[in-house]
């Protein structure tokens, strides 16, 4: 190689690497900071050039765009990012971290291209090279000449602006209080603060300043590519392997490491002309060598042995993590609900084999699959407590094995799925050897970039993926049968039979000598190794597990789609990301949780999808910000509502117990009503008119309940919960509680009455219909009466709540019966239901409504949705009523003298029997 | 009783005929720093020794040297009679190390009860997989008992289920000694025990430490800062300075020594 061709790879690669490392410098501010490592940088920055396009669309000037985006959004953006977000996670565990920072990294693209580009990538960006006169002192064709090398404006502009910035900078960290401040604050937060350092103040300083060079970056390098998140997530990719060179701490070592990444991509595309390299090489090696070199780097670099992360001396003072749900149950609920699952589920099959339509056995053999996958990283962060990022890259190595094997070669399908499983244990072993000395973040990011090499280097091979066609894959021969059950329906068997298997197996894992093993490194891995548990064997051996049971999701699904091709969504690394963020969120220590992520995770993308004509990716948003609750429930959603509806229950159950005792004894106190008076009648309209509903069905008649039927029992139902709301608001406040609150419930409906009127009468432009039109096409009367009983509802559903907890202050309670947050997801059904009535005002009806066979009632999954909002309105009506009957009994403490963990909930129960006891016995 | 120079370098020691632990000229030097210089210690069976020194004298390095968390440049750690010097932590505790941490270095998020059950099947059962696999490795009643009676013999059955982050820091230690304890070990190794407790608390600790070691028999290896707990517990004592040896002997006998009272109490008396 030539001289001169070394000097023309550098003056091209060198405003690259000047983009990686602006978006470098921000992750390790922020790390350094706050201990996140912010994997959204990629995605604010495709948010600054997603609005920098959209202002320039619009007719703004560029330069103005520029300020808009890039000097006032982005670090505003980071402003709220540390303010709602971040802010409550500075003494969290890394995992809750590295886990929101990844919720965002995959619900803000989806957000972005909902809100501002569209969902199309767009190729003409604005150029900063214009606005800022570089053009101008360009050439006449717009490009620097230096010594016959040739630099365009735009990537001249880069590197001086780069070069400004490092500046900058150096003057920031060297010469000012704040820089100090930042270097000391990485240290510890907690002693930071000791020392009189405002440590929230620097924090959010390390948050603008970073997101405003993500969006500088963003902006900077948009010209170069299309405004669309993947190439943006490869940025991001290229900044932390950068990061990674200067070992997540070392500003001036990220940007040398950005630099020789730059320059080194640009050198390799050169080798691979002048050496010929084949085709896929060339084109796999160039976007591959950042992962190439983060996981070089973070396998080799001495620096990172035997690195956990950034710990705080401090840390020690947190509290310890809740029980798990099912340690908190009574032996005779524990015993009931295992009952009550397994009756569920012969149900479920039995409707899956006999009454459900094809297209929705595929989706639940679909989601028993992904369960599987998710199991995988139940026991890696679960048991192994360990991120990996990286499972859809082994899901891919089990899948094209069975893909290669069974189609290729012709082998059973069901021995080349061993034979997937058995590789994907093989490279998981093989990556978990290098991987031994890594561990928290540093492994995460290994897993990462293996996922992403896997993906780019042997995914997109021809001969791995079988071309453009790909390979069709075979199910097993014994399923293709019509006995009794169809092929479809014996493949659901099957796979749920695999999803069963690995279950167990992780419950007996979890719970037998392997799982203590694990539950002890987690604890103190040189305590581990004090009694002589072999770590180096554990960890091997967690990669073993989970790298397999991902094979063996991977292989199932390469048999699910029956074609598997280069680009098959489930073996992508970002993906695999999104799974981590699903499961995480939804509880990744228990088989359940996994279930209830795949499940959900299926049937939202359908929904969405069918029922509301969006893009099924937007499920990932409600995910991404799931994964954003994980700091407030580290041990997940599922686990979380399983805890409080075992309190729930005991406390019933104790009310009950004491009412039964007071009332041998004398009238019970005024104002107690047993909940079931007031939830039997406010349900009972309701299901009166499903019980029509089903005998119409059943006698074969299309169509919904009569109208005068709905007016007289739904209308029964409304008026009495209404009712209802008024009688107990009144009897809160006659105890104590805020007179304002008349003020509010009639704020709300007041409100509800415009919202109704506004969406019935008021023409309005929507981003989805071009002609201004009114959003609900419906008489405005039923609108405004829509409107009243919806917003008095919001308005009730959190100020009856907020009623009780302050009549139970006034009483002393310990913990009030009940809080403002129980109004939440009454609410989201409204809101559910008023999105609905705007669509179907549109005339859109839901897509594939048939669920079970022979019903095809258009407004089926409409039915179901309703149920599911009127029992939760139910639901609330109950825990009301139990609140004010706890209210006016005195307070009922399901675990009495045990202090409350964060979540509010004690942290141990004591046994319930002799709770009872003590309930039935003496009223203190 | 001897007193060694510093100046001079000593020639290995003799092999000591029937050491449980027989450390010879163990060095180890960090970046250029000499932290410790050819140390020789020695443990019979049964023996309670102390080593003892003032802070930065090399007790900790020696102490990661005899458990294999650092590799000594030169010299030997034999136990039972093998060398295991070039031996991983967990391989030293399989053949009869336990010890305590000064840091308390409990298994977050698991109950007492729990440390006691992992820590007698990381002795007993190296955990094989498939019988996890098969459902066959719950806790057996014997392993229940065997726990419920370390629990009666450091009297913790009251937080026999409370998670290891509730307890205070004297209740941790007796947690970490039934921990250790529950491997049966030959020689358990206590890191400044009394570090962090009060003079009761570590009474107590003491009380228990002889008790339990009068009934299962096993040698012990104390680093410790607290000179009334030594003199009360050890029979032999090793004095470290600036990662040399400077006296070993009968426990009263090294106290009297001058040349340790100059070097570690910090007085001429």
């Amino acid at each position: 190689m030539a001289l001169n061709d070394f000097v023309q790879y550098f003056i091209e690669g060198f405003p690259v690497g000047c983009i990686y490392g602006l978006v470098a410098v921000g992750l390790v501010l922020t790390y350094k900071t706050s201990g996140v490592f912010n994997l959204a940088f990629g995605a604010q920055a495709f948010m600054a050039a997603a609005i920098m396009y959209e202002l320039k669309q619009r007719g703004w000037p560029t330069w103005l765009c520029f300020v808009v985006s890039v000097c006032i959004i982005s670090p505003l953006f980071g402003l709220l990012l540390d303010r709602a977000l971040f802010r409550y996670m500075r003494n969290s565990s890394w995992v809750v971290k590295l886990v929101s920072s990844l919720g965002l990294f995959v619900a803000l693209p989806e957000i972005i291209k909902a809100l501002v580009s569209g969902v199309q990538p767009q190729f003409n960006a604005p150029s900063v090279a214009n606005t800022i006169g570089m053009t101008r002192l360009a050439g006449h064709d717009g490009v620097f000449k230096i010594g016959g090398y040739v630099v365009s404006a735009d990537r001249m502009t880069v590197v001086l602006v780069t070069l400004v910035m490092v500046a900058l900078l150096g003057v920031l960290f060297r010469y000012t209080a704040l820089g100090l401040q930042m270097r000391a604050i990485v240290e510890s937060f907690r002693m930071v603060e000791l020392a009189g350092v405002d440590s929230e103040r620097v924090s959010m300083a390390a948050w603008m300043l970073s997101s405003f060079l993500a969006g500088l970056a963003g902006v900077l390098i948009a010209p170069d590519l299309s405004i669309d998140s993947v190439p943006y997530t490869l940025l991001l990719v290229a900044a932390v392997s950068a990061a990674a060179f200067g070992r997540l701490t070392s500003i001036p070592f990220a940007l040398l490491g950005a630099v020789i990444l730059g320059v080194g991509q640009r050198a390799i595309i050169g080798f691979s002309y002048e050496f010929h390299f084949p085709q896929s090489l060339q084109t796999g090696v160039r976007p591959a060598l950042p992962f190439l070199a983060l996981f070089l780097l973070l396998i080799f670099l001495p620096a990172f042995k035997g690195r956990r992360d950034v710990t705080d001396p401090l840390s020690g003072v947190d509290p310890p993590p809740p029980a798990m749900a099912h340690e908190y149950k009574d032996r005779s609920l524990a015993k009931a609900s295992r009952v009550a699952f397994y009756v569920f589920v012969a149900a479920f099959l039995l409707i899956a084999c006999f009454a459900m339509t094809n297209v929705w056995v595929f989706r639940f053999t679909d989601a028993f699959t992904l369960a599987i996958a998710f199991l995988s990283i139940t026991v890696f962060t679960g048991l192994g407590g360990q991120v990996s990022l990286g499972q859809a890259g082994f899901a891919g190595i089990g899948g094209y094995t069975v893909a290669n094997l069974a189609a290729r070669y012709d082998w059973p399908v069901l021995l080349a799925l061993l034979v997937g499983v058995l590789f994907a244990v093989i490279v998981g072993v093989l990556l978990a050897i290098p991987g031994l000395r890594l561990g928290g973040i540093f492994l995460t990011l290994a897993t990462l970039a293996f996922a992403l090499m896997a993906q780019n280097i042997i995914f997109t091979n021809d001969w791995v993926a079988g071309g453009p066609e790909g390979h069709t894959v075979p199910r097993p021969q014994f399923l293709n049968q019509t006995w009794i059950l169809d092929p479809d329906q014996r493949y659901l068997l099957f796979v749920f039979g695999c999803f069963a298997l690995v279950g167990f197996l992780v419950i007996f894992v979890r719970s037998g000598t392997t799982g203590r093993y694990f539950a002890a490194l987690r604890g103190s891995e040189t305590a581990a190794a004090s009694i002589g548990i072999n770590g180096t064997r554990q960890r091997i051996l967690l990669f073993a597990l989970s790298s397999g049971i991902a094979g063996l999701a991977g292989g199932l699904f390469a048999m699910n789609s029956t074609v598997v091709r280069f680009d098959t969504q489930e073996y992508q690394a970002l993906f695999g990301a999104a799974w981590v963020v699903l499961v995480v969120s939804l509880g990744s220590r228990t088989v359940d949780g996994a279930v209830n992520a795949a499940i959900s995770f299926v049937l939202f993308q359908w929904i969405l999808s069918d029922y509301f004509g969006m893009e099924a990716s937007i499920a990932l948003i409600g995910f991404g910000f799931g994964a954003i609750t994980y700091a407030r429930h580290p041990e997940g959603i599922v686990e979380f509502r399983t805890r409080v509806s075992i309190l729930a229950s005991r406390k019933a159950k104790l009310l009950k117990a004491r009412a039964a005792t007071m009332a041998e004894s004398g009238p019970l106190p005024k104002g107690y009503v047993p909940t079931r008076a007031v939830t039997l009648p406010a349900v009972g309209g309701i299901l009166v008119l499903y019980v029509v509903l089903i005998g119409r069905r059943i006698a074969g008649e299309p169509g919904g309940v009569p109208i005068p039927l709905l007016v007289i029992f739904g209308g029964f139902s409304v008026v009495f919960a209404l009712g209802y709301m008024v009688y107990a608001h009144a009897s809160l406040v006659a105890r104590g509680g805020f007179r304002w609150g008349w003020a509010v419930l009639g704020g709300g409906a007041v409100a509800g009455v415009f919202m109704g009127w506004f969406l019935t009468s008021v023409q309005v432009q929507t981003p989805s219909f071009d002609i201004p039109a009114v959003a609900i096409d419906v008489a405005p009367w039923i609108g405004m009466v829509v409107g009243l009983i919806c917003g008095f509802a919001i308005a009730a559903f959190f100020m009856l709540p907020v009623q009780e907890e302050r009549v139970a202050r006034i009483l002393d309670f310990r913990v009030p019966p009940i809080t403002w947050r129980e109004g939440r997801a009454p609410t989201l059904w409204i809101g559910i239901g008023t999105f609905l009535c705007y669509w179907a005002s549109k005339g859109w009806r839901p897509q594939e409504f048939e669920i079970i066979k022979g019903l095809p009632g258009r407004n089926e999954p409409l039915y179901f949705l309703a149920l599911v909002a009127v029992s939760v309105w139910v639901l609330w009506i109950g825990q009301v009523q139990a609140g004010i009957n706890e209210l006016a009994m005195g307070e009922v403490d399901v675990a009495p003298g045990v202090p409350l963990a964060d979540d509010g909930l004690p942290e141990e129960l004591p046994d319930l029997a002799d709770q009872l006891a003590i309930a039935g016995g003496v009223d203190r | 009783m001897t007193t060694v120079d510093a100046s001079l370098t000593p020639a290995p020691a003799p092999e000591v005929p029937g050491a449980l632990l027989d450390a010879r000229g163990v060095t180890k030097r960090f970046a250029g720093i000499t932290a410790l210089h050819a140390v020789d210690l020695h443990v019979m069976p049964g023996e309670f020794v102390g080593l003892i020194g003032p802070n930065g004298a090399g007790k900790t390095t020696f102490f990661n040297c005899l458990l294999g968390i650092l590799r000594p440049e030169e010299g030997q750690v034999n136990f039972d009679g093998r060398d295991v010097t070039g031996l991983p932590v967990y391989q030293r505790a399989r053949l009869g190390f336990g010890r305590t941490f000064q840091r308390l270095e409990l298994f977050s998020g698991m109950s007492v009860r729990d440390h006691f059950i992992v820590a007698d099947r990381a002795h007993r059962d190296g955990g094989r997989l498939w019988k996890d696999l098969l459902n066959r490795s719950k806790p057996t009643r014997d392993e229940a008992s065997r726990a419920d009676a370390m629990l009666d013999l450091l009297r913790l059955g009251d937080e026999a289920a409370q998670p290891a982050e509730m307890l205070s820091l004297g209740r941790g230690r007796l947690v970490e000694l039934g921990r250790a304890l529950m491997t049966r070990p030959k020689l358990l190794l206590l890191d400044e025990p009394s570090s962090g407790l009060d003079v009761r608390e570590t009474a107590a600790f003491s009380a228990r430490l002889a008790r339990v070691q009068q009934e299962h028999e096993f040698a012990v290896l104390l680093v410790e800062h607290d000179v009334d707990m030594v003199q009360s517990l050890v029979s032999r004592l090793y004095v470290l300075d600036f990662g040399t040896l400077i006296a070993s002997g009968q426990t009263d006998d090294v106290f009297n020594d001058a040349a340790v009272r100059k070097a570690y109490l910090g007085s001429d008396a």
